[in-house]
């Protein structure tokens, strides 16, 4: 088949009309439009690296976090350590007892209250407690069992001064203490 | 020589309106297409017109106009030195040369084949060529012409002797100015015609072209040239019988009616006996008036060198257009250099790819610069990962931290509120109650004057709204008994 110049010349126009189009809908446009696009998140990809450039950077991290590791290690022997609630509340009750003993307090009377969840990992074990003494061996035994190496936190505390001569005191209170929650 | 020669200046600066007016809107543009100068000679008799157009881009042409009497007197050197002398002002640039021949020198046939020629046009009109040939012992130069109607194809052919294409091209090659075209006079202006005119139409025209030696007409029909013939004319007494016998042997052969409403285009000045006789066939026009060229001045006296003006823009043309003829053989035409705009079109293509890396630099630049930088992110990932992994578990074990902190603290407040009141009671006071709930403080006691217990508490840093939670009374002893309330302040 012979093409007239002019037949050649309109079939060299459609291909490069077509290879003009393939190149412009598959290659230059999304390119361009990719790189128009690019110029909005160039500023976010900036922000990124120059973060992650400082994250690494930060050679004390691990330091800090080993130091941080520790810390929480020796709070977390501070807890209760038992299986489940009542056995927290009585190990806590019975801790608390001996304290009170030592301070040759007056036992009258104790109560486990229910627990309550403390964030995720923890539960707080409350105790009601009720002694009698003079004022100042029960001053010494609060003071020791919030300085002490549990983690405790009295929540009420009331003093009612009694009228016998030996000057009592009644004492009631709540104390909590800290369990790591049961899985 | 050179008589009627125009200072370029002068007339681009008396047409630059006309021009402009004029002009096709495809006309100012093909101004920014860079062109070689064109000079285009009109043999007329025994002279020699030229007509030379200089173009620069965005600009209009510059117009030299000039002739050369007695040329076939002057030997090769001395036609090429009044050439030189003519083409001095294109400072060297050379330009693209012309000739038009007399319509006596040239012979034409006109013939019709079907449309159905079309695939195998070339070869159909060699054949047509072989019939045609005024002769089969002389060589003749031809070319052809093709107008294509509803049902047919009308061809015109166009003759010359070999001998007299061969001796003007060499007498041009030896003037050092080669020809790159011969074409017929009367062609270049039936293209320059049909070409400005307005649209197709069917109207009829009669193009006369008066000369001293003789007369040049052709009858143009549509899109068509359907007659040309020229004859001598024996002086202007006598011209117009002649002109008008000559008219009507045509309308015969072409079986026009002498009724009919033609249009007389007239290419020069012609005797008033002759322009009262083509009145009477209908309206007269002045063919430059209808052409515009562009840069050619309008004026009776310069209307001779329309010829020369025509052949020179025929070269501009396109060769597929109607009546572009060229009758040099490709053997005697100068080797074109087509490499001659190259370093124009390369600076053009610079210049574009310079706008383009320009628009195109910031997209480009963030384009690498953000692949520059995702990659790095993702070669830094997983490190960054487990380093964000570890802040998070520092942060996580930091706030655990701080609630033991803050357990403990606020565990410690009874005792502490207990021991502030304790350090600030007065000697003479009593307590008989103590109470802690919250941040709530309530004490009852006795003491000899419980007023100034107010400030006193409220000085403390422990403290804030203290108030009395009811009436005071005094026991059997006299003192004061009194119920207080205070609130624990937040720590910092």
């Amino acid at each position: 088949m012979k093409l007239q110049r002019r037949e050649r010349l309109f079939l060299i126009v459609a291909l490069l009309s077509a290879v003009v189009f393939v190149a412009l809908q598959f290659v230059v446009l999304p390119r361009w439009e990719s790189a128009r696009s690019d110029s909005g998140t160039l500023f976010e990809a900036q922000k990124e690296l120059r973060n992650s450039r400082e994250l690494l950077a930060t050679k004390q991290l691990r330091d800090q976090v080993v130091t941080l590791r520790t810390r929480l290690d020796e709070q977390n022997h501070r807890l209760l350590s038992a299986p489940d609630q009542n056995q927290a509340g009585a190990q806590f009750l019975t801790w608390l007892n001996a304290g009170a003993a030592q301070q040759q307090l007056g036992f009258a009377r104790s109560e486990l209250l229910p627990p309550v969840p403390v964030g995720e990992k923890y539960m707080r074990v409350p105790v009601r407690l009720e002694l009698t003494g003079r004022i100042t061996p029960i001053t010494q035994f609060l003071a020791a069992i919030t300085n002490s190496d549990r983690l405790v936190s009295i929540d009420e505390l009331e003093l009612a001064s009694s009228s016998d001569k030996e000057k009592k005191v009644h004492c009631t209170f709540v104390a909590s203490a800290l369990m790591a929650k049961v899985k | 020589m050179f008589s009627d020669a125009i200072p370029a200046s002068k007339l681009s600066t008396h047409f630059g309106r006309f021009l402009t007016s004029r002009m096709p809107r495809a006309r100012s543009l093909s101004r920014w297409v860079p062109r070689r100068p064109v000079l285009g000679i009109e043999l007329n008799g025994q002279s020699l017109f030229l007509a030379c157009f200089q173009f620069s881009l965005g600009r209009r042409p510059h117009v030299f106009l000039g002739s050369i009497p007695n040329f076939a007197l002057l030997s090769p050197e001395e036609l090429g030195k009044k050439l030189r002398e003519f083409l001095q002002p294109l400072n060297g640039e050379e330009a693209v040369i012309s000739l038009g021949l007399p319509r006596s020198e040239v012979m034409v046939r006109f013939l019709e084949l079907p449309v159905a020629a079309k695939k195998s046009l070339s070869e159909a009109i060699a054949l047509q060529v072989e019939m045609y040939k005024p002769t089969d012992t002389e060589s003749f130069d031809w070319d052809s012409t093709v107008v294509e109607e509803r049902e047919r194809l009308a061809v015109t052919l166009l003759f010359t002797p070999h001998p007299t294409v061969e001796k003007f091209a060499n007498l041009f090659a030896q003037a050092g100015c080669p020809l790159s075209r011969i074409m017929a006079t009367q062609f270049s202006l039936t293209q320059a015609f049909l070409r400005a005119r307005q649209g197709p139409d069917n109207q009829r025209y009669l193009l006369l072209d008066y000369k001293d030696s003789g007369a040049e007409l052709a009858l143009i029909e549509g899109a068509r040239l359907v007659d040309s013939r020229s004859f001598p004319l024996g002086g202007d007494a006598a011209a117009a019988p002649q002109i008008m016998a000559q008219i009507q042997l045509a309308f015969s052969s072409l079986r026009w009616k002498e009724s009919g409403e033609y249009v007389a285009l007239l290419v020069r000045a012609v005797p008033e006996p002759v322009r009262c006789a083509l009145r009477s066939l209908g309206m007269v026009e002045r063919l430059a008036e209808k052409i515009g060229f562009p840069g050619l001045p309008d004026r009776p006296g310069l209307q001779k060198y329309t010829g020369a003006a025509a052949v020179a823009l025929a070269s501009l043309t396109a060769r597929r257009r109607p009546y572009c003829l060229n009758l040099l053989p490709a053997a005697l035409r100068p080797a074109s250099d087509r490499l001659r705009y190259l370093p124009t079109y390369a600076l053009l293509a610079a210049n574009v790819a310079l706008l383009l890396a320009i628009g195109l630099r910031v997209p480009v630049e963030n384009y690498f610069l953000l692949q520059q930088y995702r990659k790095e992110i993702a070669g830094a990932r997983i490190r960054t990962d487990e380093m964000k992994q570890l802040l998070q578990s520092g942060r996580s074990m930091r706030q655990e931290l701080l609630a033991f902190d803050a357990f403990q603290q606020h565990g410690r407040q009874p005792l502490e509120a207990l021991n502030e009141i304790a350090r600030k009671l007065p000697s003479d006071t009593w307590v008989n109650t103590y109470s802690c709930k919250k941040d709530l403080v309530e004490l009852t006691g006795s003491a000899k004057a419980a007023s100034p217990l107010l400030p006193l508490f409220q000085s403390s840093s422990q403290f804030q709204d203290v108030k009395f939670n009811g009436a005071l009374s005094q026991d059997s002893a006299g003192a004061e008994r009194f119920r207080l309330q205070l609130h624990l302040k937040e720590k910092p």
